[in-house]
């Protein structure tokens, strides 16, 4: 990956926390500290390594992404946007009556939203079945798309996530990778044993799974994970990011606080520590 | 080997062999040697992914999502109750075409007792937006049902039909129907002007036998197989109650999200006239044998035609 286009890429996750924030202040409400943990990934996969056209969202030879971290779907949304599957006017009516924007994304108004959303972990199950489907409906004559499902490692606490593990293990679903999202908080200081992405990398790796681990909000480390994905073929590879939450506006990144969008001078506050914080990371050259 | 597994299977298999773009996803392996066939043909159009209910329903509409019609079961009853969520956030709410067949609700499990007796089957998925529940009488209808749903690709819950019901039903033989079977449609198997007996499923023959019995004592009923629980044969049903002026509905099924409390929503909007419902009541029900159950709850065409005259001197004069 060349500096020029990390810098593209650098400047369009600013863009997007930017405009999770004007969504959120304008919402009043929603995953704000969630969604900046995933800003990185998220930019990674729209414009470096999912197959997408927005101009026909349904096309069957696209790859496609679920997101199982419900919380966080106001930087899914915007990444749609900036990406041109809707324009980027239609965000500033998040979660409102009748937007296309639900607060839980509707497979049925939302072009880029391939699957239905449900409870913790359920997005396992039914990125299984997608594997499964392709598998008996796509020819061979094109390359057959992949499925990324992401999640936070908190669903993987539900019994039905691990049910879907062992599915797809059992059927060798090699077009699946799962992105486990370990976003840890700043004021936690006595993370669970849930948090502990050795343990569960280790039952994955019982289970039949390949995983590796990377940083979620450093480029390099996220573009080596997914290179390396080449190197096991055959069976369903997960990837733990490692990322903080309410990244890229260091208050909340130390506090872990929900913020108070009805303080009127908030966004300012924010929108200027967002670009303080992103000058100070290209001084220093990465986080 | 179960009868009711067999019977449903070769259904399933029927439906596959005509519609191309269908699967069968389940929570076991096939159990008929015609299913492992085709399965072996048929690589990824029967799946089994082993018993995870809650997966099971997810898988299905992971594949419905790529275009598949899916037929999903499993053999225990309690698939609707445990996979509510499933059911209602990822094939209903997106409106995916995963057809629920089966295992039979009500006392179809008999022998298991209450905790594998699903008699609020049918209220559960009635309750569901955009749901389409059917229950169908024998086997013929019961594959065109499957195969309506599969083509208009919509989520259905059909109760299916224990394989007991279909040995022993005179309904079988006595009713040769030619007429259209389709969601939204009833069959009228005896027309009357006395009282309308309405039921469905297994209850069948014992509306056809109260309306023997009814028509000996100058009642005559009209019986109708209302198969389709939802959406509602609207039409049909109130041109039948227009005519006779009250009407019986018996059940297989718990009080609370009967069809008997449709009925009365519908009646009411529209012509009310009294309507006595027969069923299990507000209760969970025990180990014994369909009939013996059948006997003990009060669902027998005697309890029809008791219903039936208390009815027909309750009618709406018209």
């Amino acid at each position: 990956m060349d500096d020029d286009f990390l810098r593209t890429l650098e400047n369009r996750a600013l863009d997007i926390r930017k405009d999770v924030l004007r969504l959120l202040s304008l919402s009043q409400g929603g995953g704000l500290l969630e969604s900046f943990a995933l800003v990185e990934i998220l930019v990674y996969l729209y414009w470096n390594f999912l197959r997408t056209t927005p101009a026909s969202p349904l096309d069957p030879s696209q790859d496609r992404f679920l997101l199982g971290c419900v919380q966080a779907s106001p930087v899914h949304y915007a990444v749609l946007a900036h990406r041109g599957f809707f324009p980027r006017e239609d965000l500033w009516s998040y979660g409102k009556l009748g937007a296309m924007l639900q607060g839980s994304p509707d497979i049925r108004r939302t072009p880029g939203i391939r699957y239905p959303v449900s409870s913790h972990g359920h997005i396992l199950g039914i990125a299984a079945g997608m594997a499964l489907g392709l598998r008996l409906f796509h020819d061979n004559a094109s390359e057959p798309p992949r499925i990324v499902a992401c999640l936070d490692i908190r669903e993987l606490q539900e019994g039905v996530a691990w049910e879907a593990l062992r599915i797809a293990r059992e059927f060798s679903l090699e077009n699946l990778v799962v992105l486990v999202n370990c976003s840890e908080r700043g004021d936690q200081e006595h993370p669970s044993i849930w948090l502990d992405v050795g343990r569960i990398r280790s039952r994955m790796n019982l289970l039949g799974w390949e995983t590796l681990e990377g940083d979620g909000h450093d480029y390099r480390s996220i573009c080596k994970a997914f290179e390396s994905l080449e190197a096991f073929p055959g069976i369903p590879r997960a990837i733990f990011f490692h990322t903080r939450i309410g990244r890229g506006i260091p208050s909340l990144e130390e506090s872990g606080a929900r913020p108070d969008f009805s303080d009127r001078s908030w966004l300012a506050g924010a929108l200027h520590e967002l670009d303080t914080f992103s000058r100070k990371l290209r001084k220093g050259g990465g986080a | 080997m179960n009868r009711s597994m067999l019977f449903r299977e070769e259904l399933l298999l029927s439906v596959l062999r005509k519609i191309p773009q269908s699967v069968v996803v389940e929570g076991e392996e096939p159990v008929s040697h015609e299913m492992r066939e085709f399965a072996s043909q048929h690589p990824g159009r029967y799946i089994s992914v082993g018993l995870s209910e809650q997966s099971l329903l997810l898988v299905a509409a992971g594949i419905a999502l790529e275009g598949a019609v899916v037929l999903a079961g499993s053999h225990t009853p309690l698939l609707l109750p445990r996979g509510y969520e499933q059911i209602r956030n990822c094939i209903a709410l997106p409106r995916l075409p995963v057809l629920i067949f089966g295992p039979a609700g009500g006392f179809a499990c008999g022998h298991e007792g209450a905790p594998f007796q699903l008699v609020e089957d049918l209220g559960l998925m009635r309750l569901m937006p955009e749901m389409h529940v059917l229950v169908p009488s024998d086997r013929d209808i019961c594959e065109k049902l499957l195969l309506d749903c599969a083509l208009r690709r919509v989520p259905a819950y059909i109760r299916a039909l224990p394989a007991l019901s279909v040995e022993s039903s005179p309904i079988y033989a006595a009713t040769e129907w030619s007429g259209p079977v389709k969601i939204g449609g009833a069959r009228v198997l005896r027309e009357g002007d006395g009282v309308t007996l309405c039921s469905y499923g297994m209850m069948i023959p014992q509306l056809l036998s109260a309306a023997r019995v009814l028509s000996r004592q100058g009642i005559e009923a009209e019986v109708l197989d209302c198969y389709c629980i939802k959406p509602l044969p609207e039409e049909l049903l109130l041109s039948s109650v227009r005519r006779t002026g009250c009407c019986v509905v018996v059940e297989e099924h718990a009080q609370s999200g009967s069809l008997g409390e449709a009925l009365g929503a519908l009646f009411g909007r529209h012509f009310p006239v009294p309507l006595l419902s027969v069923n299990i009541g507000c209760s969970f029900g025990q180990s014994g044998t369909p009939g013996e159950l059948m006997s003990y709850y009060s669902l027998h065409s005697q309890d029809v035609v008791g219903a039936a005259t208390r009815a027909w001197g309750m009618r709406r004069r018209l």
